[in-house]
């Protein structure tokens, strides 16, 4: 199947990342979490995913066309 | 001809009833530029080290900057300016929201006042008339309450700053609203205590005049060109506000457990934006000029807690009347949020004092009987409630615990002060300068206190850039190294920002001083260099250190508490990581040309052409 990765610019940079968005082949209902290991983005509280806009509260598995979209998550007050 | 300026600025005398109008002069805003930077010199020219911030001669000073009405993004905001009554030094807050804006589009730029009414009064402004009006009627009303009766009375397109019971009380941290049930709080220093002082209940504006830009064209094709970018990296900030740092937050060390005692807390799930935006998150707000939306809008229709409706609390008030009262539940710290709101007191100081009171129960040094019954134990959100309303309205121990952490530790003495974690007597706001050095250095350094805004340093340990000072990627920190140097340039530009009235959420949308500067341009029409803004930045900076100079402030003050200093939170995010104060600061007296002493040489002033 394939899904769509798009990481902000400034945190793939971070990530060693060459691209900003990328079509990806992968294994039919592959989790989130091993889609990014992949990239070695951390599924942690370190970034905000998002899954066909919608945000990623857990490790969930993939589907055929799914857009996911990494964005750092900010501190701040 | 120039643009971003009305050029004017209101001087109201509350004693006399008298209304003048002051013009300036282009060199001054050059210098200053305007919001916290003009009004520190105005501040400073005003009183002096014997001015009682609750006397007639402190003025209480609103002012916009030359950003605030255009459509620069995320500029809808303006700063209160005063000698606060909490630190009895340099005091300053700012807000978004709208009010600012209306202001300028009014046809004004600032609002100044001084002396005190004889009784209660509010001013209402509409397209540069102004008259001050009877204020009895909206005396002793809480801050939503107030805004509602004021739109009656002048029409819902009408935007009102205004003090809840706190400040009527002259509270000190108390501070000053906007927006009604949005409550955009300019928080910080105790400054609605001021307002209260002088009997002025709120400032109505109204206005629908243009704010003069020279280049139009030129500004909205950058804004055009950049708004993509700062909205795809401030996602989080859109999605789920503030609050959604703060899960992030504790994991690295930074979230403040248990008045700055504990390392991690397993209930901070139960606190986050996240959690919010699943059960009572209602819709996004958002300041003038926006496009981000960070503030938050959440009604609770069921349960304990029912009929809160209006504001949600943001990053600062969950950590400090949550993580660091030990109050697990969303409900709970929203309620608490708005009773802040309503009466009229910061989140953050009401927060830390409450914690901070929570630890003097439990080792005894205040009891139940001092607090007329209420059993301030950890977590307990019950009595958080009682505590507030014990402070807005000055009733028994809340009137001590009004007077802020520092002032309640010298009251009661001994360990006391063990558990005030303050600078210069303003409370730590909700980031550990133990998981971000530069902090440390920052907090201490502060014009205002204890304050993560004035330098926002830890911006650039994590995220942000910053190219035109040789910030080219995030500092490491937990490192002492470059953090002096740090401190110096993110101070002069938050300073910069503070001046022109930008949130400073903008760095993290990757706008630079390059950016900032042609905007400068598209809107004043001024052809600013990148090292000249530094240097306004550094002006301004100094100034405010003069003026807490001439107050006696020097490097004795600017300390951390001995629990930040000394003990590690021994958690997974910091480990035992404690900020090297005495180090950093000898560097950076050196970066900023002042003594060891920490007071600004006098090549430095006439270098910056604060002294002739």
């Amino acid at each position: 199947m394939k899904v769509t990765l798009k990481v902000e610019k400034s945190l793939g940079e971070s990530f060693g990342l060459d691209f900003i968005e990328k079509e990806i082949n992968c294994d039919d209902n592959i989790w989130v979490a091993d889609l990014l290991e992949i990239f070695n983005i951390p599924f942690t509280s370190e970034v905000l995913v998002t899954v066909n806009k919608e945000f990623c509260r857990g490790n969930i598995k993939l589907e055929d066309g799914d857009r996911i979209a990494v964005h750092p998550m900010l501190i701040g007050g | 001809m120039i643009g971003g300026y009305t050029g004017k600025v209101i001087k109201v005398n509350l004693t006399e009833g008298e209304i003048k109008t002051d013009y300036f002069k282009e060199e001054v805003l050059r210098k200053y530029i305007g919001g916290s930077g003009l009004g520190a010199k105005y501040l400073y020219e005003m009183t002096d080290e014997k001015t009682d911030p609750l006397g007639p001669d402190n003025p209480l000073i609103f002012m916009t900057g030359p950003f605030t009405g255009t459509k620069v993004p995320m500029s809808g905001r303006h700063e209160i300016i005063s000698k606060s009554p909490l630190t009895g030094i340099y005091g300053e807050s700012d807000a978004g929201g709208r009010w600012g804006l209306t202001l300028k589009k009014a046809g004004f730029d600032g609002i100044i006042f001084e002396g005190i009414a004889d009784t209660p009064k509010y001013v209402f402004i509409e397209n540069e008339k102004i008259e001050i009006l009877d204020g009895r009627e909206v005396w002793g009303l809480d801050t939503y309450q107030t805004d509602t009766k004021l739109k009656e009375i002048h029409g819902n397109d009408c935007v009102v700053s205004c003090i809840g019971p706190a400040g009527e009380r002259k509270v000190p941290l108390a501070g000053i609203f906007h927006d009604g049930k949005d409550a955009r709080a300019a928080g910080r220093a105790g400054l609605g205590a001021v307002m209260g002082s002088k009997k002025l209940k709120a400032i109505v504006v109204k206005g629908n005049g243009e704010v003069p830009v020279i280049d139009r064209d030129a500004l909205m094709e950058s804004v055009k060109k950049l708004t993509p970018g700062i909205l795809d990296k401030t996602k989080s900030l859109s999605m789920f506000g503030t609050a959604g740092g703060v899960i992030r937050s504790e994991s690295i060390g930074d979230l403040p457990i248990k008045n700055w005692k504990q390392g991690n807390w397993e209930s901070v799930e139960k606190i986050s934006g996240q959690r919010m935006a699943e059960t009572i998150l209602k819709k996004k707000f958002y300041c003038g000029a926006c496009a981000v939306g960070c503030g938050r809008d959440i009604e609770i229709n069921t349960g304990p807690y029912a009929g809160v409706n209006g504001s949600g609390p943001e990053y600062e008030t969950l950590g400090l009347l949550g993580s660091n009262c030990m109050i697990d539940d969303i409900e709970a710290v929203a309620y608490l949020a708005e009773l802040c709101n309503r009466y009229g007191t910061d989140t953050i100081s009401t927060g830390a004092v409450i914690a901070f009171g929570m630890e003097l129960y439990e080792n005894g040094l205040i009891t139940k009987e001092d607090l007329d019954g209420v059993e301030l134990t950890w977590g307990n959100a019950r009595a958080a409630a009682e505590i507030i309303k014990k402070i807005a309205y000055k009733e028994g121990f809340g009137e001590i615990l009004g007077s802020g952490v520092k002032k309640t530790a010298d009251k009661i003495g001994g360990l006391a002060h063990e558990y005030a974690i303050h600078v210069k007597g303003l409370e730590l706001p909700a980031h550990d300068p133990r998981a971000f050095n530069s902090l440390g250095l920052g907090y201490a350094t502060s014009n205002r206190g204890a304050c993560h805004v004035q330098g926002s340093s830890y911006f650039f340990e994590k995220t942000a850039i910053m190219p035109e000072v040789g910030i080219n990627e995030p500092l490491d920190r937990l490192s002492q190294e470059g953090k002096a140097e740090l401190n110096f340039h993110s101070q002069n530009i938050m300073c910069l920002m503070d001046s022109l009235k930008l949130c400073k959420f903008i760095i993290y949308g990757g706008i630079n001083l390059t950016n900032i500067a042609h905007w400068i341009n598209y809107v004043i029409g001024w052809d600013i260099s990148v090292g000249e803004l530094l240097e306004t930045g550094e002006r301004i900076f100094n100034l405010k250190r003069m003026y807490n100079v001439r107050e006696g402030i020097s490097r004795k003050d600017d300390m951390l508490p001995p629990r930040i200093l000394s003990q590690p939170r021994r958690d997974t995010g910091t480990g035992k990581n404690l900020p090297n104060l005495g180090k950093m600061l000898n560097e950076y007296y050196e970066i900023r040309g002042w003594t060891d002493e920490g007071l600004p040489k006098e090549e430095t002033l006439r270098r910056l052409g604060l002294i002739e």
